[in-house]
């Protein structure tokens, strides 16, 4: 991390095959991008690559030519450039994401790629062509390559960046890892759920199914305890049906396991609103884990 | 800019640790000092420091006492920080300075980021979290947002995210914070750049970059996930572009002017409120460059007229730098208007009852009624010590602003209009301070630090560059280091004091009524399920579960407000009223969803529904929630040990439940 800047070497490449580098890079980048390449490649490929391209293409743009030195009374490029370079690395991407938003072309991964790379091909070419591609009457400026400082330099940066990274990690990794523990009780009857009152003719006999899902614990076999009331009074000829628990295979929400039941009782022989409580309480719950329903049972004649 | 101003800023030199002193004690304390600054003892302390925030942070998540998370905290955060600002401000190499400026944007990057590495947390977080999701699912921009409707029309922060996402693969939220730490460092460097080429030193650049990275938004609110803290970053590069273009000659004046204005746009297409800012910033800076060239016209042609007698000589012609903030400001304007116009109009509905209202209560405060006022710092945890930290910033930040202007004051002529402009914009910090006493105002006031610091970066970095010779009594040598480290950490401790509480700022056990410590995996998956079931439909629900059901399940949440009373399912011992049932049946919110944990304790921010909620600051009695449980319109069709989701049917409002069978 030392002055890298000043430590350059005579080494050189040719301003033409140094462009014509960067364009296969950024096609590469692209090519990367749209393939099924894993995310760490693109992580620390691509995205940098764009950035650097577009955002030092650019940078190049405002400020010109490389001076490195306070002739012209404004802080030195040797800052001011790599900075302007990750400022134009947001704006390149962010610009050419709502470009494809005026002809409402869908945000996938090809069209971003391409209309970031476009613009970044624009800014490359304009940038080279005005500050490094050869002037009327004048040798084209030779672009000078990293010398073995800079890459030590490059190295240190590397080693800093990798010993901070494992301290945020073990940071993260010593936080206490809470798991919560609770069942879910749901009704399944998608008519009730959708709004449609649950009816029933005095004195039939009443279906609800529910479905009971657990957290952070395994249902066992053993049965859950389900209470009835109607109309506040424990229902008449109560059955209940139930699966035995099998692995969740709800993807995404997480429950470890689920059993499915029905509970089967007698409607009220008068007509009229009852409200109805099922209590379901699992096995290998914790006590208070104890869930209801409650549904409102329209008895009809 | 003169070649006279070129010259190596002397003032630098008596900023040296070691100025002042005699030669041997001078190269035994330098090798001392180069020694516990040099890049891997740097490196080393930063990891360890990041380690002991880890800590903090298990303690707090612990349930441990609040005095030793604290202590804890702020010994990583000082053991992490402080050599590296040391070295940004001492060193005399430009590149350590700008490594050791960024390491210092990185440790204050990393508190947050500990906080939620993996997952929104904060409320602005899940706002803009769910909007990119959209955005990537759908594949479009302008995706209408439940929790902050103003974002959907301020796509920057979703477009960016989406462009990082789709090129790198990572998820949405790892793409966010990549880009939120990239915008921090930025803003950083910003103000640093800004303060270089106003005060004409490197020096004072990382003075005022550190003085930045101080203020009470940076290091938790401006590094969350959220449209401001990208927005500050081009805000920040407007003002240091458009400075150096002031000062640019030819067509780099020209590219960077144009360079000013791409970062404006890249403001006005990702925050409303820092273009609000950015556009008052230019006017101001501009109307004082204005006004002061008139003056100096005016000056010069009474000179010519009164005094030489002789004849009129040519007006000086209008000061080049001014005419570049004019036109940083024009541009600027353009977009903001046109962006506001055809497609950011609700904003303008979204931010009037801030401003009003924020007026309003302080009006109402100053005719003593105390009512609408707020305590500072109220039913909080954080340490006496801190708070009194927190206390002396606005008057250290005071005292250096006096001290400032008098120093201003005997060199005028010497500072640029511009120069001059900016910390008169920083001293805006004084009177925001007073809102923090109203309501709606707090926010604001809050919000607006991570601008006027910009300011006050300035002011404080004028100062301090000069430091020793501030005049009579003059510091000696030895206590100049220990005097900076005092005061760098009060501004550190009581800056960051002053900003978010407590439980943003530290995990801890659940907490009702807190965006970050009342998430709960409960209401996540009830939201879920209940999407499942029913599909995305449209919710009634307290602020805070509202946050998981829309971020997680995509689920349309009700916004209560004084015209839409929807609280009045939960907050009240009766039925909905006609009115508000038809409201609720009419726009098919036909679902509810209730954590029973606001009858354990009140909400932390006070309310559970939003600013209207009649039993503010109070615990909802049980009784009205288990009635829910005893009326024909509601049916539990979800529920766990503390949600419980009520599918409502209102056309049976008013109708008895029988009893018996």
């Amino acid at each position: 991390m030392s002055t890298a800047g000043a430590k350059l070497t005579g080494r050189t490449v040719d301003p033409g095959h140094l462009t014509l580098g960067l364009v296969g890079l950024v096609g590469l980048a692209v090519a990367l991008t749209v393939a099924p390449t894993p995310v760490p490649i693109r992580a620390l490929f691509v995205l940098p690559m764009l950035v650097l391209v577009a955002g030092g293409s650019a940078a190049a743009l405002v400020l010109g030519r490389r001076s490195g030195n306070a002739a012209d009374g404004e802080p030195p490029d040797a800052l001011l450039r790599p900075v302007l370079t990750v400022l134009f690395g947001l704006l390149v991407p962010l610009g050419s994401t709502l470009l494809l938003a005026v002809p409402r072309v869908p945000l996938s991964t090809r069209a971003i790629a391409l209309s970031t790379a476009a613009v970044t091909l624009v800014l490359l070419l304009a940038a080279r062509g005005r500050t490094v591609l050869p002037r009327r009457g004048s040798a084209g400026e030779r672009v000078r390559l990293p010398s073995r400082s800079s890459v030590r330099a490059v190295l240190g940066v590397t080693a800093a960046v990798l010993l901070l990274a494992a301290a945020l990690a073990g940071a993260i990794v010593i936080q206490p890892k809470t798991v919560d523990r609770y069942a879910q009780l749901s009704l399944d009857n998608p008519a009730v759920v959708r709004g449609e009152p649950l009816t029933a003719s005095a004195g039939t006999r009443v279906v609800l199914r529910w479905t009971l899902r657990s957290y952070g614990y395994p249902l066992t076999r053993a049965e859950p305890r389900a209470d009835v009331t109607v109309g506040g009074v424990a229902a008449v000829a109560v059955i209940v049906r139930q699966s035995p628990p099998v692995p969740a295979d709800t993807a995404g929400i997480g429950s470890v396991s689920r059993l499915d039941g029905t509970v089967e009782f007698v409607a009220p022989n008068n007509e009229g609103l009852y409200t109805t409580q099922i209590a379901i309480a699992p096995s290998a719950a914790p006590a208070t884990d104890r869930t209801e329903l409650v549904v409102t049972l329209q008895v009809t004649r | 800019m003169s070649s006279t101003e070129l010259r190596p800023d002397p003032v630098d030199r008596t900023m040296s640790p070691t100025a002042d002193i005699g030669p041997a004690t001078s190269r035994r304390r330098t090798d001392l000092v180069s020694r516990l600054t040099g890049w891997p003892a740097l490196v080393v302390a930063a990891a360890v420091g990041i380690f002991v925030i880890g800590v903090s942070y298990r303690l707090s998540a612990s349930g441990a006492p609040a005095q030793l998370y604290y202590l804890t905290f702020w010994a990583g955060v000082l053991l992490a920080l402080l050599p590296g600002a040391w070295l940004a401000v001492t060193a005399t190499d430009r590149h350590r300075r700008g490594w050791a400026l960024a390491l210092v944007g990185l440790i204050t990057f990393v508190p947050k980021y500990l906080r939620n590495p993996f997952a929104p947390s904060y409320h602005d977080e899940y706002a803009h979290w769910h909007e990119a999701v959209q955005v990537l699912s759908l594949g479009r921009l302008f995706q209408g947002n439940a929790l902050i409707p103003i974002v959907e029309y301020f796509p920057g922060t979703a477009a960016l995210t989406a462009a990082v996402t789709r090129l790198t693969g990572l998820s949405p939220w790892s793409s966010g914070e990549l880009i939120i730490l990239a915008a921090h460092l930025l803003a950083l460097f910003g103000v640093f750049v800004l303060a270089e080429v106003h005060l004409r030193s490197a020096r004072a650049g990382a003075i005022a970059a550190l003085i930045y990275a101080l203020n009470p938004s940076e290091m938790y609110f401006d590094t969350q996930y959220a449209y401001e803290g990208i927005a500050v970053a081009f805000f920040v590069w407007v003002l240091a572009l458009a400075s150096l273009a002031a000062r640019a000659r030819g067509a780099r004046r020209f590219t960077l002017t144009v360079a000013a204005l791409l970062s404006a746009g890249g403001a006005v297409v990702t925050h409303h409120l820092t273009t609000v800012f950015l556009l008052g910033v230019l006017f101001f800076v501009a109307s004082v460059g204005t006004a002061a060239a008139w003056r100096r016209a005016r000056r010069a042609r009474a000179h010519v007229c009164d005094s030489c007698r002789g004849p009129l000589t040519p007006e000086p012609g209008p000061d080049r730098g001014v005419l570049i903030w004019w036109a940083v400001l024009g541009g600027t304007a353009v977009m903001a208007g046109c962006w506001l116009v055809f497609v950011a109009w609700p904003t303008v509905s979204y931010l009037s009852p801030y401003f009003g209202g924020s007026l309003r209560q302080l009006a109402a405060m100053t005719a003593k009624r105390s009512s609408t006022g707020r305590v500072l710092l109220a039913a909080s945890v954080q340490p006496l010590w801190e708070r009194a930290m927190t206390a002396l910033v606005p008057l250290i930040a005071g005292l250096f602003s006096l001290k400032a202007l008098l120093m201003v004051r005997r060199e005028r002529g010497v500072w640029s209009f511009d120069t001059l402009a900016l910390m008169a914009f920083g001293l805006l910090y004084f009177p925001s301070v007073l809102f923090l006493f109203a309501p709606s105002g707090a926010e604001g006031a809050r919000r607006s630090w991570a601008f006027s610091f910009v300011g006050l970066a300035l002011i404080g970095a004028y100062l301090l560059r000069r430091f020793p010779d501030w005049g009579r009594p003059r510091v000696p040598a030895r206590w100049r280091t220990p005097i900076g480290l005092v005061v760098l950490t009060v501004l550190l401790i009581g800056g960051v004091g002053g900003g978010l509480n407590d439980p943003y700022r530290f995990p801890g056990p659940f907490r009702w009524g807190t965006d970050t410590n009342s998430a709960s995996a409960e209401a996540r998956t009830v939201g879920q399920q209940l999407a499942a079931e029913a599909g995305p439909v449209r919710v009634v629900a307290d602020q805070y579960t509202a946050l998981q059901l829309i971020a997680y399940a995509d689920l349309d949440v009700a916004a209560p407000s004084p015209g839409f009373p929807a609280w009045a399912l939960v907050q009240s011992g009766d039925d909905p009223s006609r009115e508000l049932a038809g409201m609720l049946y009419g726009s098919r919110f036909n679902y509810l969803v209730v954590d029973v944990r606001m009858a354990e304790q009140p909400a932390f921010n006070g309310t559970n529904y939003g600013s209207g909620d009649p039993l503010a600051g109070r615990v909802t009695p049980m009784d009205y929630l288990d009635r829910l449980d005893h009326v024909p319109w509601a049916s539990r069709i979800i529920s766990t040990q503390h949600l419980r989701v009520y599918r409502l049917n209102l056309p049976l409002l008013g109708q008895q439940p029988r009893s018996g069978l």
